[in-house]
């Protein structure tokens, strides 16, 4: 079975590859990383993901900026985003159903069961 | 005649007395800083649980804003009362993050937002005295 191709984007290095090891050990995901919000939709384009994990507030462009770059991609039309972020508690997210805006969001820190189940929602969604 | 003042006319005095000496004290630039804090949520006490659930309530809203893509001053004012909240309940990362986006989005909004690059990076300069001022600032505006 192809395995499911994760782009995530946000500025923190350390947190990324953590995600990255986490996600890629579980065996289904392909997972690639974007610290710069500005380069997110030229990588995006050219990994052609199924969902994206977007962090919201990053120096160079944040995510709702890239968000917008995205929904212009007719290339990316199939491809989910879900927002990662510490802006919001774990509380507030849930108190929301995990949806703020219309789109799905999950709190950080997050454990790595927590996030697959999260994904394995939002790519049947 | 003895004027009997209600609180909020006692609370309204001494704002103006703190808004003028703040700046006279600390000068504009952390006065200025400082006056928002005079003005941030009346009665809501430091570390309380209520202050914790307007922060948290007021990140949705942020959030909300920036995944729309707006980049006003409406969304301006909510990041500085965000930084301010996440002072007086003492989180520093968040006073951080807070100041730091403020500082990336005040050079992209127009109008007086893109005069307050200063006072974002003031707070960035040592978070733990804005910190301290901050709700040092509240506790004594909360005495009356």
């Amino acid at each position: 079975m192809d395995k499911r191709r994760i782009l995530m984007v946000d500025d923190e290095v350390g947190f990324t590859h953590l995600v990255k090891l986490n996600l890629e050990k579980d065996g289904r995901y392909e997972v690639r990383i974007e610290n710069h919000g500005a380069k997110a939709a030229e990588t995006a384009r050219e990994f052609l993901p199924d969902l994206i994990l977007l962090d919201i507030i990053m120096p160079d462009k944040d995510g709702g900026e890239v968000l917008a770059e995205l929904q212009q991609e007719a290339s990316l039309r199939g491809t989910r985003i879900m927002f990662l972020t510490a802006t919001v508690s774990i509380k507030g997210v849930e108190e929301h159903n995990g949806t703020i805006r219309g789109m799905p969001f999950i709190a950080k820190p997050v454990e790595p069961k927590k996030l697959i189940k999260r994904i394995e929602e939002v790519l049947k969604a | 005649m003895m004027v009997n003042f209600g609180i909020k006319e006692i609370q309204k005095e001494l704002k103006t007395a703190l808004e003028n000496g703040l700046r006279q004290q600390f000068g504009d630039l952390m006065g200025g800083i400082l006056m928002d804090v005079v003005n941030y949520r009346e009665r809501v006490e430091i570390n309380s649980q209520r202050l914790r659930e307007l922060v948290e309530n007021d990140a949705v809203a942020v959030v909300g804003a920036i995944v729309a893509n707006r980049a006003d001053g409406a969304l301006m004012l909510m990041i500085r009362s965000q930084m301010i909240g996440s002072a007086l309940l003492s989180d520093r990362d968040a006073v951080v993050r807070w100041a730091t986006d403020g500082l990336n989005r005040c050079r992209r909004v127009a109008g007086p937002w893109s005069d307050t690059e200063r006072q974002w990076q003031w707070v960035l300069e040592d978070p733990n005295r804005y910190m301290i001022y901050s709700r040092q600032l509240k506790y004594f505006l909360n005495q009356f």
